[in-house]
């Protein structure tokens, strides 16, 4: 046999096998296929004699909701970012650790906005919608931090133009703070029940508040340049831990259980 | 159109709320009946995909209660819900609407005609706050029926209501129940005797009672005290 000719068989043999494959594992004959086709039918015919149609789009939804969030979130994250800028360009330490001392209630406002379903008792009707809770959710973790990412971008190429490199403590001055009340606010809402957690979030906020006023009252040097690259790996590891807060809270949402 | 529940259930730590309840439902009224901790909210919530079951299955015409299709045929009346401060009943039902993926301009002429058909029109402006009883959970019903739902769950929808909204509520129900499944929980044996072309009775997390008002056979309330051992004061 030359070495064509087994090639040859082989690809005989292939052939065969996928034949009696196909034979074997031919899709079955659609059953009751007129009925199914019908009921679609019926199902497009209602849907449009009632003017129902898939009309509003996510983009369209996500939009919507930025009438129903609170606007004194978007107010105190351009008062603080303000603030930010002051101090940056005045080169004054002592507006940025005030600074510090507010950004937690940024975050608190920005959590307790997020949790608001629950708050006010809409959640059931919100999970039983087509954009259902987790969507509502998202769109206002997203509103909020798309507003604060855009005031960052205005805010930092301005200090990055002015030439100071205090823009990246500025940086650390306002997001340190920032992300331990956020995370410990997102994960007190997810781990507390019964009408406490805003309560708890607004200490967490007060105590980071405070932790930092008083690092300030005994000028404790802890925004030094030679501690800064542990003050920004600090910003890292609190981004991530707020991230899975994040994406542990839009898995809840999924489901709630009530106690019996 | 059909509604299939397949052994569904759902247990707590050392509860079994909804016992492996199983029922195929097609378009009319369906009355759930019974006492207060029998697993009827319980099994709302699981049909309306706000719970996920321990086990079973729930499906609308094929379409698995966990898909966002579902969800869209889908009207719900909870058994209490809330409001955010400062909505008036008008913000609610829009708001409704835009959760429910209905643009502005239809979303305002169905608000419209349902604030008609539930009484509030000429309050729509006022603060939901402001409203009594039985006027919110008008506005609760309105908002159930927003988006022109195939499969209505109404859990205890006549709380609060007062006799001559009781009656409008009903011919309301069993107008939609004549082209949709409307299922309707309640304690209230009334409720289910006027209306209800199939009666449910669920006890400690069964349905211990599937059938219409010629296999009951008697007086429904007196059935219904039977099934859970009790004794009419009439006799």
């Amino acid at each position: 046999m030359t070495a064509d000719g087994q090639h040859v068989r082989r690809d005989f043999v292939n052939k065969k096998i996928i034949e009696g494959l196909k034979e074997l594992y031919a899709a079955p004959k659609p059953q009751r296929k007129d009925a199914f086709l019908r009921k679609l039918a019926a199902k497009e015919s209602w849907r449009n004699s009632n003017g129902i149609t898939d009309s509003l789009s996510y983009g369209k939804f996500l939009t919507g909701q930025l009438k129903y969030m609170r606007k004194y979130n978007f107010l105190i994250s351009l008062v603080l970012f303000g603030i930010a800028l002051a101090g940056t360009g005045s080169m004054n330490r002592d507006i940025l650790w005030v600074l510090s001392a507010f950004v937690p209630f940024l975050a608190l406002s920005a959590v307790l906005e997020g949790r608001k379903s629950t708050r006010f008792g809409m959640e059931e009707l919100e999970l039983a919608s087509k954009f259902s809770m987790k969507s509502v959710l998202m769109a206002r973790l997203m509103i909020l931090g798309i507003s604060d990412a855009l005031l960052l971008g205005v805010v930092l190429p301005v200090m990055l133009m002015s030439g100071k490199k205090e823009v990246l403590y500025t940086g650390v001055y306002i997001l340190l703070p920032y992300l331990m009340a956020a995370f410990w606010g997102l994960y007190l809402t997810r781990k507390v029940r019964g009408g406490e957690e805003e309560t708890l979030c607004f200490l967490a906020a007060a105590l980071v508040s405070l932790g930092f006023l008083v690092m300030r009252i005994l000028d404790v040097r802890f925004f030094e340049a030679a501690y800064y690259w542990n003050w920004a790996a600090a910003v890292v590891v609190l981004t991530a831990l707020t991230g899975r807060e994040c994406m542990r809270l839009l898995k809840e949402t999924e489901e709630y259980s009530w106690n019996l | 159109m059909e509604l299939v529940i397949d052994r569904l259930t759902k247990q707590y730590q050392n509860k079994i709320a909804v016992d492996r309840i199983s029922l195929n439902l097609g378009a009319g009224v369906h009355g759930l009946l019974g006492a207060n901790g029998a697993g009827k909210t319980t099994l709302m919530r699981m049909a309306c995909g706000i719970l996920k079951p321990t086990c079973g299955s729930v499906m609308f015409d094929g379409i698995d209660v966990a898909d966002e299709r579902y969800r869209d045929g889908l009207g719900y009346l909870p058994q209490d819900f809330g409001y955010y401060p400062n909505f008036t009943g008008w913000d609610f039902l829009l708001y409704m609407c835009a959760l429910k993926g209905i643009d502005k301009k239809r979303a305002e002429k169905r608000a419209r005609e349902l604030l008609e058909i539930v009484g509030l029109e000429g309050m729509e402006k006022k603060k939901i706050r402001t409203y009594s009883g039985g006027m919110k959970q008008r506005l609760g019903i309105a908002q159930a029926l927003l988006n022109y739902p195939r499969l209505i769950i109404l859990d205890e929808p006549t709380a609060g209501l007062d006799p001559k909204e009781r009656v409008r509520f009903r011919n309301l129900i069993a107008k939609l129940g004549k082209e949709n499944i409307v299922i309707l929980s309640t304690h209230i044996v009334s409720d289910v005797e006027h209306i209800a072309d199939r009666i449910l009775m669920m006890k400690d997390g069964q349905i211990i009672f599937n059938g219409n008002k010629e296999d009951v056979g008697k007086d429904l309330e007196e059935f219904y005290l039977e099934q859970f051992g009790e004794v009419s004061e009439h006799e």
